[in-house]
């Protein structure tokens, strides 16, 4: 005779049945609110985003044909505003060669004069200067080195002394290189 | 032992299971398989590759914004435009730099200003090779494009003579005059020395004026700015140039559509 421990087993099946119907329909009901969310979550995502895009294409379609329907005042905003950029960038690129003279003389101290004036090296503007005398020459080289003349100034960075000659009528003539600033 | 077998074993979807497997959950189980498997593959092959599109719109839709917003700023500026500048204003502006250009036109305005200056007088003047004759070709030794706007630079190189001060009056009013021409190549050296020998000795100098042509091309409306502040004040000081004369046409050309350019080259 085989005895057989039917209570045991059915105990043991109706907590293992328990356990995995658990596990199970977390995981699925996990899986499955995923599912949804993410389902719902483009659907409603990508029909929001193409009605705004509609919208916005819309508008600008709207606005786009209210300016053309007006032509030749479209044309003429057109033209008057890249005539002004381009003016004010032609006005940039101009060469101050008015205002370097003019911050030029302002640098030289009395008894000094402009005598020559170079532009062709870019960048840079050789000059020469005639002194009157001893005293004006240190007067122009404390006017070079004097800081003040220096901060603050629109045109120049600095200036670099080449050669001091003195003439025979003992004028001493200054050669000198000014940086521009870039 | 055999018999022991078959009692405590039993068969489900082809498996043998132990006696206490309870089928109901082995059916749940497997049907639960069986609907993840399926909502899997709708993830795999529809929801998921959407989160690309969607992203892709969403880029769109960010580009579409950024550009209504630009469209608006224009629309602005179209709006105000007779506000800021009056149509009058305008129209001087329009001929700082004409649509159309004729080298014996600007030659006269070159003339027309010398002759306003004293003792100045023009020995001769030099065009670009081909500008002349070359009808209805887009000719110029130079081009600068812009998205919208193409403009054309014509240099002409005029022998002057006259006294310094003259010539740097002239200078002056070629750069002051409309149309706009920038005085491009002057041997500054030459003049600078001169100054200081002599005000009343006449001189002759090489200079080179820049006129130029603006050519409307295709106009993308979004990409206009409104009239800033800036551009007000170079209106204002325009305002105050002295109007010589025109290139020829004074007609603006119209918008033209995305597929051609548009505007007249010569006046005539």
């Amino acid at each position: 005779m085989i005895n057989v421990n039917l209570i045991s087993k059915k105990s043991r099946a109706y907590k293992g049945k328990n356990w995995t119907r658990i596990v199970v329909l977390s995981l699925f009901g996990l899986f499955g609110l995923y599912f949804v969310g993410v389902t719902l979550f483009i659907v409603i995502a990508m029909a929001v985003t193409s009605s705004n895009i509609k919208k916005t294409n819309a508008e600008s379609a709207s606005i786009s044909s209210i300016m053309l329907s007006n032509n030749e005042k479209l044309s003429r905003f057109v033209l008057t505003k890249t005539i002004l950029t381009k003016i004010t960038n032609l006005e940039k690129e101009k060469f101050r060669y008015k205002d370097y003279l003019d911050q030029i003389s302002l640098l030289l101290p009395e008894g000094s004069l402009l005598n020559t004036v170079d532009f062709a090296n870019k960048g840079w503007i050789s000059l020469s200067v005639i002194s009157d005398d001893l005293f004006a020459l240190s007067l122009l080289e404390r006017s070079l080195q004097d800081k003040d003349n220096w901060v603050g100034n629109k045109y120049f960075s600095g200036a670099y002394i080449e050669s001091v000659n003195r003439t025979k009528t003992n004028t001493y003539i200054t050669r000198l290189q000014l940086e521009l600033k870039k | 032992m055999a018999e022991n077998k078959i009692i405590g074993y039993k068969n489900i979807f082809g498996f043998v299971l132990p006696d206490w497997v309870d089928e109901a959950t082995i059916r749940l189980l497997v049907t639960f398989l069986l609907s993840s498997a399926t909502m899997l593959f709708v993830l795999i092959f529809f929801i998921w590759p959407r989160f690309e599109d969607l992203a892709k719109k969403r880029t769109e839709l960010e580009r579409g914004i950024e550009k209504l917003a630009s469209l608006k700023n224009s629309k602005q500026g179209f709006d105000k435009l007779s506000e800021q500048i009056p149509e009058e204003t305008q129209t001087l502006v329009l001929s700082a730099i004409p649509q159309s250009y004729s080298p014996e036109n600007a030659v006269f305005l070159l003339r027309k200003i010398a002759s306003e200056t004293s003792g100045v007088s023009i020995v001769s003047y030099k065009l670009p090779s081909g500008v002349l004759f070359e009808g209805n070709d887009k000719k110029a030794t130079e081009k600068e494009e812009t998205d919208m706007v193409t403009f054309l630079n014509y240099p002409i190189r005029l022998v002057v003579t006259a006294p310094v001060n003259s010539l740097l009056d002239f200078i002056k009013k070629v750069e002051t005059s409309l149309p706009f021409g920038m005085v491009s190549d002057v041997g500054m050296q030459e003049i600078t020395k001169l100054a200081k020998s002599t005000t009343t000795k006449s001189i002759q100098m090489e200079i080179e004026v820049m006129y130029y042509q603006a050519l409307v091309n295709t106009v993308d409306i979004s990409k206009i700015d409104q009239i800033s502040p800036q551009d007000l004040t170079l209106v204002k000081a325009l305002s105050g140039y002295t109007k010589v004369g025109t290139f020829g046409g004074s007609d603006v050309s119209p918008v033209s559509d995305p597929n051609g350019l548009s505007g007249s080259l010569f006046g005539f």
